[in-house]
């Protein structure tokens, strides 16, 4: 019984990342993702990061989500051509080859002795960290992800006008 | 034709769907089910404590539905004595107090028309998820130490972002209608919600650093000496007017608003499926007024010659009304002037509550414990 709820969260989310890739209406990817981000957090919750799960909702679903289908919305969607068999194949053969690996990985790993007294972590350390010691890199990192954002804009307005 | 076979089978489905959910969850909760059969005998006021009757009874279901129910009526009739009418009179006698509970059947027994070209697997269930997502926040609102569904360590948090489930939910309804009108309200309501959420965080802030929690309870357990609103009444206000907006009532009620768009991303609904969206409004209203009254007035606390469950109700109720009467004092405002008010006054505002908090924080320390 206790081995079911990740199973059935782990279903749940892998379902609904193949939907999002493989659905032939772009909505109902955009619903798909929103989704797969859900059923991440709802991982998160099962393994007691309610930070992190309640953040993932927050931006994921609340925002990233909610913008990717805005964005389908005011361009108009494109009924997307149908997936060709093989690539699929291929593509869930490559899932469960790299799936494969991090599980051998891990089963090797655990076997292996590990230091038993693991640093303390709290977030309020974290926080003071990153406003004290890394405060200069985090305004420096904000600054080039605003120039990223600034430069695709900025590109993807030129393919317009050249249209 | 068709689209008449579709609803009858979609609604078989849900039926079937939701018969075998109903089935399982009565499966999962037979114990509690059999320990309020054993009290019931025993001793029927330790019911009040169990977890079965605080999720079907009084801070769960039956309680989350009877209110909008009197909310509905309360609004009807003000909005009416403010504008010189009469409102509500003749169902069930005194003041047509019954009148919404008639419109509910009204609803149940309407046909639910889908338009032609819509979406129509996502038209029929974006209702239902509407509901859903409207309800599911309200467990984490504390109505007493005892009557509180779920008391979640960052509840708080989690309220807000269990929150931003329903602009999705608004777009898919908007987008699966193939109604322009549609379209451009659940886009309007896209607008205000997201950029709303942003002074509700802000000003949820300061209650969070004066209690030192993200839990619903701590707040109010740190409120016992002198209420919130006192310290951050910058906040309250900010706090109010983006409840409003997120909510989208009036003044800002810009994604349907009736002389514009018909009655935006709700125009193609009929029946039952558009009063579960009023339902779902509703009770999304109740929360945030649950919310107010936690995070502000000092929640469930108050003097003792009440339990603490009436007090929190009580201010619960103050809030809806108040929140309920601006329907009837202001106008409408214009998008533009709706998201300028956001990003330039509200938020401002907020992070200057915030930075006054910081500068009186020596003080307020001494005054708090």
């Amino acid at each position: 019984m206790d081995y079911l709820i990740p199973v059935a969260i782990a279903v749940f989310s892998a379902v609904a990342a193949i939907l999002a890739l493989e659905a032939r209406r772009m909505v109902y990817g955009a619903i798909s993702l929103a989704l797969f981000f859900a059923g991440l957090s709802l991982f998160f919750f099962y393994l007691d990061l309610p930070y992190l799960a309640v953040f993932q909702l927050i931006v994921y679903v609340g925002a990233i989500a909610v913008l990717i289908m805005f964005t389908v919305m005011i361009v108009g969607e494109k009924e997307t051509k149908e997936g060709r068999l093989s690539l699929l194949l291929l593509g869930v053969l490559g899932f469960i080859t790299i799936v494969g690996s991090f599980v051998f990985a891990i089963e090797y790993f655990s076997s292996l002795p590990v230091a038993q007294t693991a640093p303390s972590f709290n977030f309020i350390d974290l926080s003071k960290a990153v406003v004290s010691q890394y405060g200069l890199l985090l305004i420096v990192l904000a600054c080039l992800l605003t120039a990223s954002a600034y430069g695709a804009i900025t590109l993807a307005r030129r393919e317009e006008v050249q249209k | 034709m068709q689209s008449e076979t579709f609803t009858k089978s979609f609604l078989r489905a849900i039926g079937i769907a939701s018969a075998a959910i109903l089935i399982f969850v009565i499966y999962l909760i037979r114990y509690p089910i059999l320990q309020v059969l054993y009290l019931l005998v025993t001793n029927p006021l330790a019911i009040a404590t169990t977890d079965l009757f605080k999720v079907i009874i009084f801070p769960g279901l039956l309680y989350m539905s009877l209110i909008p129910l009197i909310a509905e009526w309360v609004e009807r009739k003000l909005v009416a004595r403010v504008q010189v009418r009469i409102g509500p009179y003749y169902v069930g006698g005194w003041e047509g107090f019954l009148q919404p509970i008639a419109d509910l059947f009204k609803l149940l027994f309407k046909e639910v028309i889908i338009p032609k070209n819509s979406d129509r697997l996502v038209f029929l269930f974006s209702p239902i998820l509407a509901f859903t997502v409207a309800a599911i926040p309200t467990v984490l609102v504390p109505y007493s130490k005892t009557f509180v569904i779920w008391n979640y360590a960052y509840g708080v948090l989690l309220f807000f972002a269990l929150l931003a489930f329903f602009p999705l939910v608004v777009l898919l309804a908007a987008w699966s209608s193939n109604n322009k009108y549609s379209l451009i309200g659940g886009l309007r309501a896209l607008y205000q919600q997201a950029s709303y959420e942003i002074p509700i965080f802000l000003s949820v802030l300061p209650s969070v650093m004066l209690a030192g929690s993200l839990n619903f309870i701590g707040i109010v357990e740190a409120q016992a000496r002198i209420w919130f609103i006192a310290f951050a009444p910058i906040s309250a206000i900010v706090f109010f007017v983006a409840m409003l907006a997120e909510m989208e009532r009036v003044p800002f009620d810009m994604p349907e608003a009736d002389s514009e768009l018909v009655s935006g991303w709700t125009t193609e609904y009929s029946g039952i499926a558009w009063g579960l969206y009023q339902f779902g409004i509703y009770v999304k209203l109740l929360a945030f007024a649950g919310v107010f009254a936690t995070l502000f007035l000092g929640g469930f606390l108050g003097p003792s010659f009440l339990p603490h469950f009436i007090w929190a109700f009580i201010k619960v109720l103050i809030v809806v009304l108040i929140l309920l009467s601006t329907r009837a004092f202001w106008p409408r405002i214009r998008i533009d002037q709706l998201v300028r008010g956001g990003w330039k006054f509200l938020i401002p505002l907020a992070i200057l509550n915030i930075i006054l908090l910081f500068i009186f924080q020596p003080y307020l320390s001494a005054i708090l414990r």
